[in-house]
């Protein structure tokens, strides 16, 4: 793979606040997903490779430059930055025109047209920005960053803002962009979403990199960890014995609201595999079975014990 | 024009609310300048130029408006979130700053347009020569101006309280703390700007307030004062985070 985007030993600190510790990674063609909880440091990372800051230790290099130094970079560099970004007093086609011409485009209008007709605002393109609804304006910064037809895409929480249409019309969008062989690399706190645009999956936790590899790969990661998971139906008790007597889960407790059992596993993915059959055995009818106290900072906090585990 | 660095930077500057609420200033100069013309006698007029001139337009309306322009050329930018998109162009960031300070010193000068034609009004009405009455008001508004813009757009690079800080320069520094000593007259830009100023008055303005520099010097002084403000923004905008 030829490296066209790439972070080298890169930490970045603001104060005390460490933003990023030691972050390398190397990209070439196709979608990467760079996923993390908030405040993990995606936006960091994705701002040291746009060029808006600057590495407090490491280099930062895309397309062969400095992306922080060298402006030239902006004409193979198109970034959809999280936050605002984008004019109110403008239209959204004047601004994209704007840039387009501001980043040596020929045909700045005619490459203007075409973007915002890429992200369906043809129609709008001569209204000011200021009077659109945050998912418009979100796609007025997605044809921002296309008009200039990049090698390389940075794409923050691309899809907030937008109803469920937009993002699956979004989530083609960028997959298809990456299958043009162009370097995408896009941010989201939703392995799902991520899963269906990218082939590659980065996962940043309090500032470090602590998995990467494909979306399969990085969801068993997710999953098939110690997990709490209340049982609900009919003879659960029986089922619950039945699992600890083949050692799938480890304790067993009854719900304190009375909704069947709660049951400890070490690992969810056997779980899941011998619940039917164990079942069926135990003769135990089931309505739902859930997680419990489970949040997106807890599985976050398992991969970097496991990253920790594994010496990263 | 839209397009181009420049024009887009005039458009953002000369089509914001708060522009327009400010050309109300210079409105009122040249208000106060035609109820003066039409009440008062030729001889009255006299302490009234200098005071149109010297106290109010170089000393107060163009601070304040290019205070208020300059501040946004980046300030607004900076407060919308777009100054990383403005900075992802392909262009070197000089080329950013030239034109954002163009545009706000275009603007300012526009902007501020009424209250020299005022000025100049008041002047030719005294009998003064047209010409030195035109040229010097011209001159001083446009390099007060240009000193005054490249500073704001300099301290909007600094600082997050750009229009704060600035304030505070002109109400306290340029309207007060410059006039208590010969030598803090040297750091004031508006005592130069009298200076040139003083081109279109009659007689002299009083000695506390003007620089002690010659017209061509002062002249040469604001330019240099734009011109370093413009080349510090420059580093700066290389140099800084923004995002």
């Amino acid at each position: 793979m030829t490296a066209v985007v790439e972070l080298a030993g890169v930490s970045k600190w603001f104060g005390d606040t460490v933003a990023l510790s030691d972050v390398s990674f190397a990209l070439g063609a196709g979608v990467t997903g760079l996923l993390g909880h908030n405040g993990a440091g995606k936006s960091t990372a994705l701002s040291l490779l746009a060029g808006f800051s600057r590495p407090s230790q490491g280099s930062v290099r895309v397309l062969g430059v400095d992306p922080h130094t060298d402006a030239g970079v902006n004409r193979g560099l198109g970034v959809v930055s999280d936050g605002e970004g984008t004019w109110a007093h403008a239209s959204a086609r004047s601004q994209v025109e704007f840039l387009a011409r501001q980043r040596g485009v020929r045909d700045p209008r005619g490459a203007a047209a075409n973007a915002l007709a890429r992200v369906g605002l043809a129609e709008a393109a001569d209204r000011r920005v200021g009077g659109y609804s945050k998912g418009m304006r979100q796609r007025v910064k997605l044809a921002q960053a296309l008009v200039h037809d990049p090698q390389v895409l940075l794409l923050d929480e691309p899809l907030n803002g937008l109803d469920p249409a937009q993002r699956r019309a979004d989530v083609d969008l960028v997959a298809a962009l990456g299958a043009e062989g162009r370097t995408v690399l896009v941010s989201s706190h939703v392995l799902a979403e991520v899963e269906r645009m990218a082939g590659r999956v980065l996962v940043v936790v309090n500032g470090r990199l602590v998995a990467e590899g494909e979306p399969a790969g990085i969801r068993d990661l997710l999953v098939d960890r110690p997990r709490t998971l209340r049982l609900e139906g009919t003879r659960v008790a029986e089922l619950a014995g039945l699992l600890l007597a083949e050692g799938l889960v480890v304790a067993v407790r009854s719900d304190p609201d009375g909704r069947g059992v709660v049951v400890e596993t070490p690992r969810a993915v056997g779980l899941a595999d011998a619940v039917p059959v164990l079942a069926q055995r135990a003769g135990a009818t089931l309505r739902r079975v859930e997680p419990v106290g489970e949040d997106l900072e807890s599985t976050f906090a398992h991969l970097v014990r496991a990253a920790r585990g594994a010496g990263r | 024009m839209g397009t181009t660095l420049f024009g887009f930077s005039l458009r953002g500057i000369l089509f914001r609310g708060r522009t327009a609420a400010f050309a109300a200033l210079p409105l009122l100069v040249a208000v106060v300048a035609v109820v003066v013309i039409a009440v008062t006698s030729v001889a009255g007029r006299y302490g009234v130029q200098t005071t149109l001139t010297a106290n109010l337009l170089t000393g107060l309306v163009v601070p304040i408006v290019a205070l208020v322009l300059g501040i946004g050329a980046f300030g607004d930018e900076r407060d919308s979130r777009t100054l990383p998109l403005l900075r992802g162009v392909a262009r070197p960031r000089w080329h950013l700053v030239v034109a954002r300070f163009a545009a706000a010193w275009v603007s300012t000068f526009v902007v501020v347009l009424p209250a020299s034609l005022a000025c100049m009004a008041v002047g030719i009405s005294i009998n003064l020569p047209a010409a030195d009455v035109v040229g010097g008001i011209l001159l001083a508004t446009a390099l007060t101006s240009a000193a005054y813009t490249g500073l704001f757009v300099l301290l909007s690079l600094l600082t997050r309280r750009g229009l704060l800080a600035g304030l505070a320069y002109v109400v306290l520094w340029e309207t007060f703390l410059a006039g208590l000593a010969p030598a803090l007259r040297g750091l004031s830009i508006g005592s130069y700007g009298r200076r040139v100023a003083t081109l279109a008055i009659p007689g002299d303005v009083p000695v506390g307030t003007v620089a002690t520099t010659g017209v061509v010097t002062s002249a040469v002084v604001l330019a240099g004062i734009a011109v370093g403000s413009v080349v510090l923004s420059s580093i700066r905008l290389q140099r800084m985070d923004v995002g």
